[in-house]
């Protein structure tokens, strides 16, 4: 079914550029389906207590990570007039503010502005009107909808100069003549008109922090007038519209309003940090919506602020002002986030969380329609064409958007990415790229290259969103002989130290040094730890329980009070029905040997190729005391993971830990095996967490992954079931014998990350060689794992691909940490096997 | 860290608690104490202690950002974690004490504060939103390794 979905086009007007079409038709030409209701929406009383809400009930924690727009919703492109636009100085074109605060020009040479009768609209210049009704035409052609911004900021100079700009009232009735005459001239065609561009950051940077032209600094004020005056022009530009224009042109006006978005510091929703979280938003966006949209006047807590500095509106003008926009049209970028961040966040943490301002306007506003005029981050001048973070930010603020409107319910109707080309970044300069389209300036063609997240955002329009995949939604039973189990690291046991128990204190137990008990021979009951251990099991109904022995208190010899433990705890499980499959060494952290037995890692550990022989002895010394209980067995677990605990040698350390996997399997397949009634399997568990190339549109990624793939799984797997390549350094005799040895594949899954080749000089390039990156889509556990079902698919699929056609092997027993992600932390942890053929 | 140069793990917060982190290189991080100006170093057996003299081989520790936003420190001899359990000591059942979490100084330089009075704040870096990658979609560099809760295992 095809999506029906518009484009829309976001262009500034005042002057004029070769702007060229083709870069449009990238993103598709689409049927023009239903034209969009115009939204009366109705008047609101001061809903600003009713905001702090949100922080005090957050928002439904959502997981949805994939649905679609409504079918209409407009996906667009954003463009300025400044950066895009040429030379100032052609075609009957004047001189802007930023012209002058970029270029610092001699004052005498600047042209006049040529005009009509007011003396000022410059776009009155016969080229200017025709080089905008070209465009507009060619978009409307395109079947692209032009969303027109009547000023972003680039104020002609002259009215700076002769009237000092935004801070004269008179300049607003400027505006509004220069409004009509757009509204005139071009108003047969466009339906979407945006007074003006995020006046928070003109009036601040502008008049206040002098960061943006005209670089008006010293007077607090000064921000607060120009502010004022820009809202009049506003309100002028949309009565104007309203009276003459809108009957036959039916067309809609706004103004696009930036916005931060700020939390409860620390996430502690104490009625102090509400109150400042709604001043910090009142001071960024309320500043002009409370009047558009909400009660005519400025936010409460706004006005207490800065009485005195703050203009004031009348009783009429409140009136007069209030209702002046057919529809709310918003801006998230980070110049409007940094200034919040630096001038008014009041102690509060900024986020970066487009759904919780969708949120709160609609909150906030009375439900409005809302158009997402400007969204998206920037990259640094040095990142080109490969913009791979670029796509995982857009797909973060998109996502969130989907989930405001799926979820919460928000009245999307357009998006808008923020801009078309890399260009000038005003206080910004060229230092910044924020365009779908590179420019390699130093270039004479300037020829545009889309950046993959151009790419990517082609792909999200042409789908519409996020669909889910194809796979159907499987209802099915797992095969009967699969078997759900519960997995545990070591096991503890008998402890004959003394301890001194602060029971009146804090409860801890500290050991009393230098004092072992003798305790007496243990009983199976004795080990309380079973039973209530093992009634938790029960509680999960699991079939299976995986276990680790401890190596290095069964080595040397192997006391009779561990085994008799070890021989306890299978004897209880057989006497509950339940499957041990036992896990001869299991490395970890906590040891500070590494799980092995103190002499062996004195010498080096699994550096030393005497490690080999010390675990086939104690696989075998395994076999023989336990195996009448078990006949599932891993030898190793994650020997992958383990070689990164050595910094040299780690090739070797890999080598030792496969040969001694094999021996001990050879040796339970030819002594064990027969006398354990031919059923036992031997494997060992490799760590096999999944792999997406970051940057979908480039093949260097890809090939990442598959390195990344190799490395860490095939390099233990493949000796194994005999693939040839990846050359381990095994001789002859040494590949034949680790060929086969294993009665099944077992693989360790958690998560799924991002891969992508390594591209710095230093710091030293990780053994993978490649970079590891995160999807901030993804959910995430307290620990950062990220919840990735079909990761354990697709690591299948390529486990499978690996394993090419040998029937037994085909058998893959695997143990997932799904439930991990989503609990956190738990002492039982859930696994599952699958066995397919 | 006392001033003799021996390092415990100690459940009460003193002002010789107090341990400066500084970064000298990606993931390379050198930890100094605030009362007694002693690095912390490992000796030959790859034990901690505070020392005087720096010495970049041994006084120089990799901190590895850990996916949960704790760190760990890396002994440059042996490259395993610092930890504060001693070697000898039979506590198997806490955790290793090997994961740090950078927090805010509460201790007053030059005062005997009492601890009870403030609460420790957790270090909650603001949003760096002059950064092309606010998010941390890129890995810090010194964070390539592949975590698994298996082999962190806390038991």
């Amino acid at each position: 079914m095809r999506v029906g979905c518009r484009l829309l086009f976001l262009i500034t007007l005042l002057y004029w550029d070769l702007c060229s079409r083709r870069w449009l038709t990238m993103f598709g030409v689409w049927s023009v389906c239903i034209s969009l209701v115009l939204i009366l929406w109705g008047t609101s009383e001061k809903v600003q207590g009713k905001a702090s809400k949100l922080w005090l009930q957050p928002l439904n924690e959502t997981f949805l990570q994939t649905g679609v727009f409504p079918s209409g919703i407009l996906w667009g492109v954003g463009t300025a007039a400044f950066p895009t636009e040429g030379s100032w100085d052609a075609d009957g074109k004047g001189e802007s503010v930023w012209d002058r605060f970029t270029r610092h020009t001699d004052p005498s040479s600047n042209s006049y502005i040529r005009g009509g009768g007011s003396g000022v609209s410059s776009v009155s210049s016969p080229a200017g009107v025709q080089h905008y009704r070209r465009l507009i035409g060619k978009l409307k052609e395109l079947q692209v909808e032009p969303v027109v911004t009547l000023f972003h900021w680039d104020l002609p100079q002259v009215l700076q100069e002769r009237f000092g700009g935004w801070l004269n009232r008179s300049t607003a009735d400027v505006f509004a003549d220069y409004a009509a005459f757009c509204f005139r001239t071009f108003g047969a065609e466009v339906r979407y008109w945006i007074t003006m561009h995020n006046p928070f950051l003109l009036a601040v940077q502008g008049y206040g922090t002098g960061a943006h032209a005209p670089g008006v600094t010293g007077d607090p004020a000064d921000p607060f007038i120009a502010a004022h005056n820009l809202l009049r022009a506003h309100a002028k530009a949309w009565h104007l519209y309203d009276k003459h224009f809108r009957r036959h042109q039916r067309g809609n006006v706004s103004i696009t309003l930036g916005s931060h978005w700020v939390e409860p510091l620390h996430g502690q929703a104490m009625p102090t940090n509400l109150e400042l979280c709604q001043k910090a938003m009142e001071a960024v966006i309320g500043w002009f919506a409370e009047p558009i949209y909400g009660s005519g006047d400025y936010p409460e807590s706004l006005k207490a602020s800065h009485r005195g500095v703050i203009p004031e509106f009348s009783a009429q003008e409140r009136l007069w002002i209030k209702g002046t926009a057919d529809f709310f049209s918003l801006a998230f970028g980070p110049e409007t986030l940094r200034v919040g961040q630096g001038l008014a966040r009041f102690g509060q943490t900024v986020k970066l969380d487009l759904r919780s301002v969708l949120v709160w306007v609609q909150q906030t506003y009375s439900d409005p329609q809302l158009l997402l005029a400007e969204s998206g981050w920037f990259t640094d001048a040095s990142v080109g064409v490969q913009d791979t973070k670029a796509i995982y930010l857009m797909k973060r603020f998109i996502m969130q958007v989907m989930q405001a409107v799926s979820v919460d319910g928000v009245c999307v109707f357009g998006y808008t990415a923020w801009t078309l080309l890399d260009g000038f970044e005003w206080n910004h300069g060229y230092s910044i790229r924020r365009g779908l389209f590179y420019i390699d300036f130093s270039e004479p063609e300037r020829r545009r290259l889309p950046k993959t997240s151009a790419h990517f955002y082609r792909r999200l329009v042409r789908d519409n969103g996020f669909p889910a995949e194809n796979t159907p939604h499987i209802e099915g039973r797992l095969p009967c002989d699969f078997q759900f189990g519960v997995s545990e690291s070591v096991l503890q046991f008998t402890d004959p130290q003394l301890y001194r128990w602060n029971l009146s204190g804090d409860g801890a137990l500290s050991p009393v040094m230098g004092i072992l008990l003798h305790t007496r021979p243990v009983q199976c009951t004795d080990f309380l730890f079973i039973q209530r251990h093992l009634f938790l099991l029960g509680v999960t109904g699991s079939a299976h329980y995986r276990f680790a022995l401890d190596w290095t208190q069964l080595s040397p010899g192997g006391d009779p009070e561990k085994v008799r433990f070890y021989r306890c705890v299978l004897m209880e499980l057989q006497h509950r029905g339940i499957q041990p499959v036992v896990t001869l060494y299991h490395p970890s952290y906590h040891s500070p040997s590494l799980g092995l037995p103190e002499a062996l890692h004195a010498n080096g550990g699994w550096r030393n190729a005497s490690a080999v022989e010390a675990f086939v002895s104690y696989a075998a010394f395994c076999f023989h005391k336990f195996g009448d209980f078990v006949s599932t067995w891993i030898t190793i677990n994650e020997p992958n993971r383990l070689t990164e605990a050595y910094t040299e040698d780690r090739k070797t350390v890999a080598r030792n830990m496969l040969l001694a996997h094999a021996k001990a399997w050879r040796i339970y397949d030819e002594r064990f095996r027969q006398k354990q009634g031919g059923g036992g399997a031997v494997s060992l568990a490799i760590h096999a967490d999944w792999v997406e190339p970051a940057n979908p549109f480039l093949e260097s990624h890809k090939s990442a992954q598959q390195q990344f793939l190799a490395f860490e799984v095939g390099r233990f797997l493949d000796p194994l079931i005999g693939n040839e390549g990846r050359g381990n350094g095994f001789s002859n005799a040494e590949r034949a014998e680790l060929k086969g040895a294993l009665d099944f594949i077992a693989l360790n899954h958690f998560t799924t990350r991002l891969v992508a080749p390594w591209e710095n000089a230093k710091p030293q390039k990780p053994e993978h060689g490649c970079a590891l990156m995160t999807d901030v889509t993804w959910p995430a556990s307290h620990l950062r794992q990220a919840l990735v079902p079909w990761g354990l698919r697709r690591m299948l699929g390529w486990v499978d691909d690996q394993a090419f056609h040998d029937d037994q092997l085909r058998q893959s027993y695997i143990r997932s940490y799904l439930q991990e992600a989503l609990k956190g932390e738990r002492s039982l942890n859930v696994f599952l096997y699958i066995l397919y053929f | 860290m006392k001033p003799d140069g021996s390092v415990r793990g100690s459940p009460v917060k003193k002002r010789n608690c107090v341990l400066n982190l500084r970064s000298v290189k990606a993931g390379e991080t050198v930890i100094q104490s605030e009362a007694t100006s002693l690095f912390l170093c490992v000796d030959d057996e790859d034990n901690l202690k505070g020392q005087l003299l720096y010495s970049e081989g041994d006084c120089t520790f990799q901190e590895l950002l850990l996916e949960d936003g704790y760190s760990s420190f890396l002994s440059p001899h042996s490259k395993l974690p610092v930890s504060l359990l001693s070697k000898q000591s039979g506590q198997k059942r806490s955790a290793p004490r090997s994961r740090f979490l950078p927090v805010m100084n509460t201790q007053l330089a030059g005062k005997e504060e009492d601890i009870q009075i403030q609460d420790v704040k957790h270090y909650i870096k603001d949003i760096n939103l002059d950064s092309d990658d606010p998010l941390g979609i890129g890995h810090q560099s010194h964070i390539q390794t592949v975590f698994s809760p298996s082999l962190h295992t806390k038991k």
